[in-house]
């Protein structure tokens, strides 16, 4: 929810305002628009040229992922969903799970993830692989599929940003090869910002 | 009120995800959809605490994504009432958000979730955020009094309102403008909240049904 979500709901008193409804509903139309209206909209005559040359550019360097932005509760970055169970991405309890989703995939993948302090306290935080947990494979399918195993977000956080990177590969990756994140193994990178905070 | 039966052609449109007809639909339901998150958020909070932040509005978009997605839009047939099959759907959903969040499910009678209809929930901020909001909405001149009643208590739409007040798109935006920034202000001013708002955002912190 964002800041501007926040005062719709108290002007309307707990409610769903209109103008955030109206917020909803694009979001929503966005999510679901068929392939057939996107091509007739006027957007793509903007956003076609740009779109393309970012793609030629992702062909010479497809280790690079987007960059990091807070994901709001249940929001996609591209093939990987996030959430933290006792708030917001943008604030995250001490305490909480960290859940992620993976979409999109088409062959079985390894899940490697860690969370890196964007300041100078704290330590990076690795949550697969792990001594005890090796990456999980995720098998593809038609629904987004959720990573059985939740991450804690312990007291080896500490309160502060970071920065969560989460390598996807056709083959289990060390610790090394995560950080590296590249060759022709590496089926995705995502990164995305979090924020512990005092529970 | 619809039915999808009343128009074949607008079921086609439904079914092929045009956005008139999504609009439509969604307006036609969003009130009981958020309802229906309210009442399922009201009785998990019993188990959940208050310390658990959840957005109503967030969870109303996930469904509404999953009932106008393809997957969604293709196993509706046309032939029941829409209601029933998005009150199933916003169960589900529902269902799967809480164990995903490693939240237990409400044991309540959950087939209530998905029997859409009003609830009225009234604890939507600490009570002193409350006063000064009510403040704010007395004291605000008329046309933004106007506007805030058709937009945040009717939540009438943009064109409805319009040709309600005899105003212009572009008008209608900066009178919400300035009703956002006056609440923003006052609230920065008190000292109520970081940004803009409040630190309750739920409807989990123990709302009062009626």
């Amino acid at each position: 929810m964002t800041p501007q979500d926040e005062l719709d709901r108290i002007l309307a008193r707990g409610r769903l305002s209109a103008p955030r409804r109206e917020r909803i509903f694009e979001q929503v139309e966005r999510a679901v628009r068929p392939t057939g209206s996107f091509l007739r909209s006027r957007y793509v005559l903007v956003a076609g040229p740009l779109a393309l040359a970012a793609a030629v550019a992702l062909m010479f360097k497809p280790w690079l992922g987007p960059p990091g932005g807070y994901s709001s509760k249940g929001k996609r970055t591209s093939s990987i969903e996030t959430d933290c169970s006792g708030g917001e991405l943008s604030a995250c309890p001490r305490g909480s799970k960290l859940v992620f989703r993976v979409d999109g995939i088409t062959t079985p993948v390894f899940f490697q993830a860690y969370a890196e302090p964007k300041g100078a306290d704290g330590e990076r935080v690795w949550y697969f692989p792990i001594s005890g947990a090796p990456a999980p494979r995720i098998e593809p399918g038609v629904e987004p599929r959720t990573l059985e195993k939740g991450i804690v977000v312990g007291p080896e956080h500490v309160s502060g940003a970071y920065r969560v990177h989460v390598v996807l590969s056709t083959l289990p990756l060390s610790r090394p090869d995560v950080l590296r994140a590249e060759g022709a193994n590496i089926a995705a990178v995502e990164t995305i910002d979090m924020l512990v905070v005092d529970p | 009120m619809f039915k999808f039966s009343d128009s074949a052609d607008f079921l086609r449109q439904f079914k092929q995800g045009e956005r008139p007809a999504l609009e439509k639909v969604y307006l036609a339901y969003v009130d009981e959809v958020e309802a229906a998150v309210k009442r399922f958020l009201i009785v998990g909070a019993r188990s959940w605490g208050r310390s658990a932040r959840v957005d109503v509005g967030d969870l109303v978009q996930e469904t509404f994504v999953r009932a106008f997605g393809a997957k969604g839009r293709k196993s509706f047939d046309g032939l029941r009432d829409y209601g029933p099959f998005l009150g199933a759907l916003t169960r589900n959903l529902l269902v799967d958000w809480a164990r995903r969040s490693g939240r237990e499910v409400p044991s309540d009678d959950l087939d209530r979730f998905s029997a859409l209809s009003s609830v009225v929930v009234d604890d939507w901020a600490d009570g002193e955020t409350m006063s000064v909001v009510n403040q704010y909405i007395v004291e605000l001149p008329v046309e933004l009094r106007e506007l805030h009643d058709y937009r945040y208590v009717q939540c009438r739409t943009q064109e409805d309102t319009c040709a309600a007040l005899g105003i212009s798109r572009q008008t209608l935006r900066t009178r919400e403008k300035h009703l956002c920034d006056g609440l923003r202000r006052r609230l920065r001013r008190l000292e109520l909240a970081p940004s803009c708002g409040v630190q309750a955002s739920d409807g989990l912190r123990a709302p009062v049904a009626k």
